[in-house]
């Protein structure tokens, strides 16, 4: 028996509730579908957030812009140390991995991306960017809403700590966090015993009707026998899973590996996403900054390396966001305030590589912070159409313009 | 509305009929009658709300009493500052605290603080401690300073019950917080706009009754304190004192006015009385602001009384109705400390606050300065495994949490008499078919244990260690 929407938003006439409860794990099908079948698709999308609102002017640096280091005194980063890139941005000098991307075509960077009237406040900024729509009644992510319009394999699977990000939450609830594969098996007995009867009797109990109408209780037995189904699910997608690559020793090095492994088990799901944490730098910025820059880096080039090992590097793109960029003149902490305009980042082998659009003025400035010129929702429809195949405006409400992003987007139109 | 409406007229009806009644209604003191009785399972819920859970003794001695004594009970233990049993407890956690900060170590401060969690004479005390925890949401992740933590926590302990303006201006100068919030280097001329953002977005006020010039402007007043050598400490040069216009209020404003200006804004009740519904009541539902106007107004003129608003809520009908009743997600904290209550066991204090960790809550490491995100956010495939994971070692723990030992001081004999005894203190509902299910299954287990080698009292005791883990693995197990 499945809830409808109305049986979750108890009560939504008379106390205006918008707490949805939502089915926490309930899931589409097993089995990847066949890539050569008719219509079919079997692309993936890796998303990282980088939360805390990274400095996107440190990141992807426009050093020929006097403008530049006469705004970061003290964050500067001189043009000699930075990874080359053109003759007027260059990368952050602790993304070697992405200059190594960028080297063999498959990195990209759109710059000056962001939307109007922006945010300053994480969770606000962070909410935009998840649910990417102007409509106040819309509770849910925009992969939340895309993944019924992919089908059978359109489920997400977060990785990382805790409940799945806003951006995936949808009609089906929050998808599964996972962690480690280790931890995913329920214990029933001490050792290696077993004790099948128990583990019967804990589905069953967790099956049957309930006479309570509470749909919270509905909800934690559906996210219950979900979790039973996903683990073995899980289980059987990663037991041969082998690669020469070394992945960095970091949080999202291994968070980044798992999606590999579960690319690799064949595992149904198209949408991954994980995220990667501190960018909040008000203070001290510099060596955060740089360890923050060392990580991204180091783990996604090695996860692309490792997707390619394994022949998965046509079906593979990683994208990464964050809420805001950070303001353009440094604080008086060695640090740098909210701000707004940042650039995302492309890796793999279907997309354009190199720069995407212009940096965004230093001088002509929204309020002491970059204006974007590339509103991020140009850049989710592109993705949804042009890599998921569905309809962007289903999902985002209105037509947003494409951006020129994917190899294949340059051969149509010539 | 026909005074025969009364709310629990409509018990029996779906969930969406409750949604109906009007909000003076709700709010109402419960009054037990034949169609609405006191019973285990009001008792148990009021324990898992201003506690961390209820023995089965407590339950049945809960029982015995009514509603507004156990309430009465309840709030003016933890209120009492004079009790002797309360002077004696933090006399010894005093000591335990201080080991824990020589350490250095915070799994061992966490250990201290679950410690009280699971001994407090005064446990609604240590639940609101542990509420602004999560509303004054500190991370010693960036403050990097336990003795600051834990002084924050006193802090917070002290006010707990007490009054919300005098916590917001403690906070407001609380060395971990100033350092969390970036006050450090919010100075003249250069202001840092992170904390007074924080104190109107999540401290008071909420999005959307401020603007970005109110936060501006608040974060000039607020410049000029730091802490210096552990203390929060004023330094004027560095304080922009020239005047400034917040919220509509204009004048050489300093940090109290801020938090002045905040409380009187008639958002910030209504902010604080949302947080506490969800903590109270349920946090599954949002309310509307007619519902929770009965309090809000009040709340204020009694300058912001959390003891008197806490048992407003306890004792209101709606705290007793379906609308309240399992309908919060158990935080790990809940899931752990009610467990070891209720089999009046102990357990590894470091474990314990290792486990929190695991399914999500770290203590005095909130996520992010909004702190837990709580309700079903707690729940998701991995960390609902664990917790039944964790079930299963916390019922089979001969040594420190055994079931066995309960079946054994409460003399239960017999498989369906075990059966329904675990349903009745974990869940205070035996459903018939689960305990024939439950039976069946005990009565196989025994069979097969008949074969093996060992003494009737340690077959005895596996059963009952089966019974307590199913039981405890049932969906409704995570439910408060």
């Amino acid at each position: 028996m499945q809830l409808t929407r109305r049986d979750l938003l108890l009560g939504s006439t008379v106390w205006g509730c918008a707490a949805a409860m939502p089915s926490v794990f309930r899931r589409a099908a097993w089995a990847a579908p066949p890539a050569d079948a008719a219509g079919a698709k079997d692309t993936i999308l890796v998303v990282i957030q980088l939360s805390g609102g990274n400095d996107g002017l440190n990141t992807v640096i426009p050093f020929a812009d006097p403008a530049y280091a006469a705004a970061r005194p003290v964050l500067k980063q001189t043009k000699d140390k930075l990874v080359s890139v053109n003759d007027d941005v260059g990368l952050h000098p602790a993304l070697t991995g992405f200059g190594q991307l960028l080297e063999n075509s498959q990195l990209s960077i759109v710059q000056g991306v962001g939307y109007p009237q922006p945010n300053r406040s994480h969770f606000s900024s962070m909410d935009i960017w998840h649910k990417a729509s102007r409509e106040k009644e819309q509770t849910y992510g925009w992969l939340g809403r895309t993944s019924p319009l992919v089908g059978t394999s359109g489920a997400s699977l977060f990785i990382g700590e805790g409940q799945a990000p806003l951006a995936l939450y949808g009609a089906t609830g929050h998808p599964p966090t996972i962690r480690h594969l280790d931890d995913f098996q329920l214990r029933v007995a001490a050792g290696e015993n077993d004790d099948v009867r128990k583990r019967e009797l804990i589905q069953q109990f967790a099956s049957r009707n309930l006479k309570s109408k509470s749909p919270l209780n509905k909800l934690v037995q559906e996210s219950a026998l979900e979790t039973y189904r996903a683990s073995e699910r899980i289980r059987e997608a990663t037991q041969n899973y082998q690669t020469p690559v070394a992945y960095p020793d970091t949080e999202l090095g291994q968070r980044l590996k798992l999606i590999a492994q579960l690319i690799n088990g064949g595992i149904s799901e198209r949408i991954f996403y994980t995220s990667l944490d501190g960018f909040d730098t008000h203070a001290a910025q510099l060596p955060l900054h740089e360890s923050l820059m060392s990580t991204l880096s180091g783990a996604v080039a090695a996860f692309q390396q490792d997707v390619k090992h394994h022949g998965h590097e046509k079906r593979v793109v990683t994208m990464t966001f964050s809420e805001f960029g950070r303001r353009v003149k440094e604080n008086g902490s060695l640090g740098t305030d909210h701000g707004a305009a940042s650039q995302m980042f492309f890796i793999g082998e279907a997309i354009i590589p190199g720069v995407i659009g212009a940096h965004p003025s230093l001088t002509d400035l929204d309020d002491g912070d970059l204006k974007f010129h590339t509103d991020f929702r140009s850049i989710y429809a592109t993705v949804l159409e042009e890599w998921l195949g569905v309809d962007s405006v289903q999902v985002l409400g209105e037509r947003f313009a494409p951006v020129k992003l994917f190899a294949h987007q340059q051969q149509s139109v010539s | 509305m026909p005074e025969t409406q009364s709310p629990s007229a409509a018990q029996d009806a779906g969930l969406q009929e409750f949604l109906h009644i009007p909000p003076e209604l709700l709010w109402q003191p419960y009054v037990p009658n034949a169609s609405d009785p006191w019973d285990a399972v009001k008792v148990a819920h009021l324990y898992r709300r201003t506690s961390f859970g209820a023995s089965y003794a407590e339950i049945q001695a809960g029982l015995k009493t009514d509603p507004e004594s156990l309430v009465r009970q309840i709030l003016n233990t933890s209120r009492n500052k004079n009790d002797d049993d309360a002077i004696a407890f933090e006399h010894d956690t005093r000591q335990m605290t201080a080991m824990a900060l020589d350490s250095g170590n915070s799994r061992e401060l966490q250990a201290v603080w679950l410690y009280r969690m699971l001994h407090s004479p005064q446990p609604l005390l240590e639940r609101m401690t542990l509420f602004w925890h999560n509303h004054f949401a500190t991370s010693n992740a960036k403050v990097r300073n336990l003795r600051l933590m834990q002084r924050q926590q006193d802090s917070l302990r002290n006010h707990a019950l007490g009054s919300f303006d005098d916590l917001m201006q403690e906070m407001t100068f609380d060395p971990a917080m100033i350092i969390w919030l970036d006050g450090n280097t919010n100075q003249k001329g250069k202001p840092n706009e992170n904390y007074a953002r924080e104190i109107f977005e999540l401290f008071s006020l909420g999005v959307g009754n401020y603007s970005e010039a109110d936060i501006q402007e608040a974060a000039r007043a607020l410049t000029g304190w730091s802490v210096v050598n552990d203390e929060a400490v004023f330094q004027s040069p560095l304080h922009d004192a020239g005047s400034k216009s917040i919220l509509g209020e204009t004048g050489r404003w300093t940090a109290g006015d801020v938090v002045r200006i905040a409380l009187a804004q008639p958002a910030c009740p209504k902010f604080v009385v949302r947080k506490l519904f969800r903590e109270f009541i349920s946090d599954s539902l949002e309310p509307t602001d007619e519902m929770i106007a009965p309090l809000v107004e009040e709340f204020r003129q009694r300058n912001y009384d959390i003891g008197w608003i806490v048992g407003r809520m306890v004792r209101s009908w709606l705290f007793y109705s379906p609308l309240a009743i399992g309908q919060k997600v158990k935080s790990p904290v809940d899931f752990l400390v009610g467990s070891v209550k209720s089999l009046e066991g102990t357990m590894s204090l470091v474990q314990m606050a290792e486990t929190c960790q695991t399914l999500g809550q770290n203590l005095y490491f909130p996520p992010s300065v909004k702190g837990w995100d709580g309700g079903y956010l707690w729940l998701n495939s991995t960390t609902l495994l664990q917790r039944q994971n964790m079930a299963f070692s916390i019922a089979g723990n001969t040594r420190t949490t055994d079931p066995a030992q309960l079946t054994e001081k409460y003399n239960i004999e017999g498989d369906e008499t075990t059966a329904t005894f675990f349903l009745d203190l974990f869940l205070q509902q035996h459903d018939p078919e689960i305990v024939a299910e439950m039976t069946r299954y005990l009565q196989e287990e025994r069979l097969k244990l008949k074969t093996t080698f060992q003494s009737d009292s340690s077959r005895e005791a596996q059963l009952a260690r089966k019974a307590a883990h199913l039981t405890m693995t049932m969906p409704e197990y995570q439910l408060s």
